[in-house]
Protein backbone atom coordinates (compact mmCIF):
# COMPACT_ATOMS: atom_id res chain seq x y z
CA UNK A 1 0.00 0.00 0.00
CA UNK A 2 1.55 3.31 -1.25
CA UNK A 3 1.41 6.23 1.59
CA UNK A 4 -1.41 8.35 -0.17
CA UNK A 5 -3.72 5.37 -0.15
CA UNK A 6 -2.90 4.45 3.43
CA UNK A 7 -4.10 8.57 3.98
CA UNK A 8 -7.15 8.15 2.30
CA UNK A 9 -8.03 4.92 4.19
CA UNK A 10 -7.00 5.42 7.57
CA UNK A 11 -7.95 9.05 7.74
CA UNK A 12 -10.63 10.14 5.12
CA UNK A 13 -12.83 7.34 5.79
CA UNK A 14 -12.99 8.17 9.62
CA UNK A 15 -13.87 11.84 8.33
CA UNK A 16 -16.06 11.21 6.11
CA UNK A 17 -18.22 8.93 8.80
CA UNK A 18 -17.73 11.66 11.26
CA UNK A 19 -18.98 14.57 8.82
CA UNK A 20 -21.82 11.80 7.91
CA UNK A 21 -22.77 11.11 11.25
CA UNK A 22 -22.81 15.17 12.04
CA UNK A 23 -25.28 15.79 9.04
CA UNK A 24 -27.99 13.08 10.03
CA UNK A 25 -27.84 14.61 13.59
CA UNK A 26 -28.20 18.08 12.97
CA UNK A 27 -29.65 18.65 9.87
CA UNK A 28 -33.23 18.25 10.12
CA UNK A 29 -33.04 20.98 13.26
CA UNK A 30 -31.08 23.26 11.12
CA UNK A 31 -33.78 23.14 8.60
CA UNK A 32 -36.52 23.48 10.21
CA UNK A 33 -35.00 26.19 12.82
CA UNK A 34 -34.78 28.46 9.54
CA UNK A 35 -38.28 29.84 9.50
CA UNK A 36 -38.85 29.88 12.56
CA UNK A 37 -39.52 33.46 14.27
CA UNK A 38 -37.01 34.92 16.81
CA UNK A 39 -37.07 38.11 18.40
CA UNK A 40 -34.98 40.50 16.73
CA UNK A 41 -34.45 38.80 13.63
CA UNK A 42 -37.01 40.67 11.55
CA UNK A 43 -40.17 39.10 9.67
CA UNK A 44 -39.01 38.66 6.09
CA UNK A 45 -42.56 37.57 4.62
CA UNK A 46 -45.29 39.13 3.31
CA UNK A 47 -48.46 40.80 5.51
CA UNK A 48 -51.36 38.38 6.24
CA UNK A 49 -54.43 39.51 7.53
CA UNK A 50 -56.89 36.95 8.95
CA UNK A 51 -60.93 36.62 9.09
CA UNK A 52 -63.04 34.05 10.29
CA UNK A 53 -64.11 31.73 8.16
CA UNK A 54 -67.70 32.08 8.56
CA UNK A 55 -67.91 35.51 9.37
CA UNK A 56 -71.02 36.36 6.76
CA UNK A 57 -72.64 33.78 9.56
CA UNK A 58 -71.91 35.74 12.17
CA UNK A 59 -72.82 38.93 13.59
CA UNK A 60 -75.68 40.65 13.03
CA UNK A 61 -77.09 37.96 11.12
CA UNK A 62 -77.34 35.88 13.82
CA UNK A 63 -80.50 37.53 14.99
CA UNK A 64 -82.96 35.38 15.14
CA UNK A 65 -86.64 36.09 13.71
CA UNK A 66 -88.30 36.76 17.10
CA UNK A 67 -91.98 37.68 17.65
CA UNK A 68 -91.54 41.12 17.60
CA UNK A 69 -90.67 42.38 13.74
CA UNK A 70 -87.67 44.22 12.58
CA UNK A 71 -88.79 47.59 14.31
CA UNK A 72 -88.32 45.53 17.81
CA UNK A 73 -84.66 45.11 17.57
CA UNK A 74 -82.19 47.71 17.77
CA UNK A 75 -80.98 50.39 15.24
CA UNK A 76 -77.65 48.80 14.01
CA UNK A 77 -74.98 50.65 14.66
CA UNK A 78 -71.45 50.44 12.01
CA UNK A 79 -68.39 51.41 13.61
CA UNK A 80 -66.59 53.93 12.05
CA UNK A 81 -63.49 54.59 13.70
CA UNK A 82 -61.26 53.13 16.61
CA UNK A 83 -62.40 53.62 19.93
CA UNK A 84 -60.12 51.76 22.60
CA UNK A 85 -57.81 48.96 22.43
CA UNK A 86 -54.14 48.26 24.02
CA UNK A 87 -50.57 48.16 22.89
CA UNK A 88 -47.60 45.95 23.85
CA UNK A 89 -44.37 45.67 22.79
CA UNK A 90 -41.47 42.83 23.70
CA UNK B 1 -58.03 59.04 3.94
CA UNK B 2 -57.09 54.81 4.32
CA UNK B 3 -55.98 54.34 0.68
CA UNK B 4 -52.22 54.62 1.17
CA UNK B 5 -52.02 51.43 3.51
CA UNK B 6 -50.14 48.24 2.12
CA UNK B 7 -52.64 45.99 2.64
CA UNK B 8 -55.89 46.48 0.83
CA UNK B 9 -59.08 45.47 2.26
CA UNK B 10 -59.06 43.03 -0.92
CA UNK B 11 -56.31 41.34 0.31
CA UNK B 12 -58.17 40.38 3.48
CA UNK B 13 -58.56 36.36 3.36
CA UNK B 14 -61.38 34.26 5.14
CA UNK B 15 -59.01 32.03 7.40
CA UNK B 16 -55.77 31.10 7.00
CA UNK B 17 -55.29 28.37 4.22
CA UNK B 18 -54.48 25.44 6.46
CA UNK B 19 -52.31 23.95 3.40
CA UNK B 20 -50.54 26.81 2.17
CA UNK B 21 -48.03 27.49 5.11
CA UNK B 22 -46.89 30.83 3.83
CA UNK B 23 -46.73 34.23 5.31
CA UNK B 24 -43.77 32.46 7.89
CA UNK B 25 -45.86 30.68 9.62
CA UNK B 26 -46.37 25.95 9.77
CA UNK B 27 -49.60 24.92 8.10
CA UNK B 28 -50.33 23.63 11.92
CA UNK B 29 -49.88 27.02 13.46
CA UNK B 30 -51.79 28.64 10.81
CA UNK B 31 -54.86 26.13 11.09
CA UNK B 32 -54.64 26.61 15.11
CA UNK B 33 -54.66 30.41 14.23
CA UNK B 34 -57.76 29.41 11.86
CA UNK B 35 -59.14 27.40 14.60
CA UNK B 36 -59.31 30.31 17.35
CA UNK B 37 -60.14 33.30 15.69
CA UNK B 38 -63.37 30.72 14.00
CA UNK B 39 -64.24 29.76 17.84
CA UNK B 40 -63.47 33.07 19.46
CA UNK B 41 -65.94 34.83 16.87
CA UNK B 42 -68.90 32.42 16.95
CA UNK B 43 -68.26 31.96 21.11
CA UNK B 44 -68.68 35.95 21.65
CA UNK B 45 -70.57 37.58 18.50
CA UNK B 46 -67.47 39.85 17.67
CA UNK B 47 -65.68 39.68 14.56
CA UNK B 48 -62.29 38.91 15.57
CA UNK B 49 -59.26 39.75 12.58
CA UNK B 50 -55.49 38.83 13.14
CA UNK B 51 -52.64 41.00 10.99
CA UNK B 52 -49.43 39.76 10.78
CA UNK B 53 -47.18 42.07 8.90
CA UNK B 54 -45.35 45.65 9.21
CA UNK B 55 -46.89 48.20 10.49
CA UNK B 56 -45.96 51.70 8.99
CA UNK B 57 -45.22 54.56 11.34
CA UNK B 58 -46.33 55.68 13.65
CA UNK B 59 -47.85 51.84 14.33
CA UNK B 60 -50.74 52.50 16.43
CA UNK B 61 -52.57 54.99 13.57
CA UNK B 62 -51.77 52.39 10.74
CA UNK B 63 -53.20 49.87 12.79
CA UNK B 64 -56.50 52.11 13.87
CA UNK B 65 -56.48 52.49 9.81
CA UNK B 66 -56.42 49.35 9.29
CA UNK B 67 -59.43 48.72 11.69
CA UNK B 68 -61.06 51.71 9.62
CA UNK B 69 -61.01 49.14 6.92
CA UNK B 70 -61.61 45.93 8.73
CA UNK B 71 -65.19 48.24 9.83
CA UNK B 72 -65.97 48.53 6.24
CA UNK B 73 -66.15 44.88 5.93
CA UNK B 74 -67.59 43.48 9.14
CA UNK B 75 -69.56 44.11 12.06
CA UNK B 76 -68.74 43.94 15.86
CA UNK B 77 -64.84 43.86 14.73
CA UNK B 78 -61.38 43.41 16.93
CA UNK B 79 -58.21 43.91 15.23
CA UNK B 80 -55.32 42.48 17.21
CA UNK B 81 -52.42 43.75 15.11
CA UNK B 82 -48.85 41.82 15.04
CA UNK B 83 -45.55 43.34 13.59
CA UNK B 84 -43.21 40.61 14.54
CA UNK B 85 -40.64 42.77 12.90
CA UNK B 86 -40.96 45.97 15.00
CA UNK B 87 -42.04 43.13 18.21
CA UNK B 88 -45.12 46.19 18.76
CA UNK B 89 -48.38 44.42 18.62
CA UNK B 90 -51.89 46.47 18.61
CA UNK B 91 -55.70 45.74 19.83
CA UNK B 92 -57.85 47.77 18.59
CA UNK B 93 -61.95 48.01 19.29
CA UNK B 94 -64.82 50.08 18.07
CA UNK B 95 -67.32 51.85 19.54
CA UNK B 96 -69.48 48.73 19.41
CA UNK B 97 -66.96 46.12 20.42
CA UNK B 98 -65.47 47.98 23.36
CA UNK B 99 -68.43 48.36 25.19
CA UNK B 100 -67.45 44.38 25.15
CA UNK B 101 -63.87 44.61 25.94
CA UNK B 102 -62.74 47.68 27.95
CA UNK B 103 -59.05 48.85 27.61
CA UNK B 104 -58.28 46.46 30.60
CA UNK B 105 -59.16 43.83 29.23
CA UNK B 106 -57.07 44.21 25.74
CA UNK B 107 -54.64 45.25 28.17
CA UNK B 108 -54.68 42.29 29.75
CA UNK B 109 -54.65 40.23 26.39
CA UNK B 110 -51.78 42.28 25.33
CA UNK B 111 -49.85 41.38 28.16
CA UNK B 112 -50.32 37.55 27.41
CA UNK B 113 -49.34 37.86 24.28
CA UNK B 114 -46.02 39.92 25.06
CA UNK B 115 -45.41 36.65 27.02
CA UNK B 116 -45.22 34.64 23.98
CA UNK B 117 -43.85 36.41 21.47
CA UNK B 118 -40.59 37.61 23.50
CA UNK B 119 -40.36 33.42 23.25
CA UNK B 120 -40.72 33.14 19.53
CA UNK B 121 -44.06 31.90 19.84
CA UNK B 122 -45.82 33.90 17.46
CA UNK B 123 -48.86 31.08 16.51
CA UNK B 124 -48.97 30.50 20.81
CA UNK B 125 -49.07 34.34 21.39
CA UNK B 126 -52.07 34.70 18.81
CA UNK B 127 -54.18 32.17 19.97
CA UNK B 128 -53.26 33.03 23.82
CA UNK B 129 -54.48 36.60 23.03
CA UNK B 130 -58.01 35.72 21.10
CA UNK B 131 -58.69 33.08 23.80
CA UNK B 132 -58.24 35.90 26.50
CA UNK B 133 -60.22 38.21 24.51
CA UNK B 134 -62.84 35.77 24.00
CA UNK B 135 -63.28 35.19 27.86
CA UNK B 136 -63.33 38.50 28.59
CA UNK B 137 -66.00 39.40 26.06
CA UNK B 138 -67.99 36.30 27.37
CA UNK B 139 -71.48 35.28 25.04
CA UNK B 140 -73.39 37.97 23.53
Amino acid sequence: MSIPETVLIFVGSPLGIVALITAVVLGPSELKRSSRYRPGRGWPHQPAWYLPHSVASLGHTAGHPAIGSASAQPARVRDSSAVGGASGEW
Amino acid sequence: MSGDIKPAASQVQYGPKGTRGADGLTPRQLSRIDEALTLSSHETGLTFSVYIGELADPARATAERLFEQLVTLVDNGVLVAVSPAQRVLHIVTGESSAMRLPNRACALAALGMRGSFANGDLAGGIVTGLRMLADSAGRP
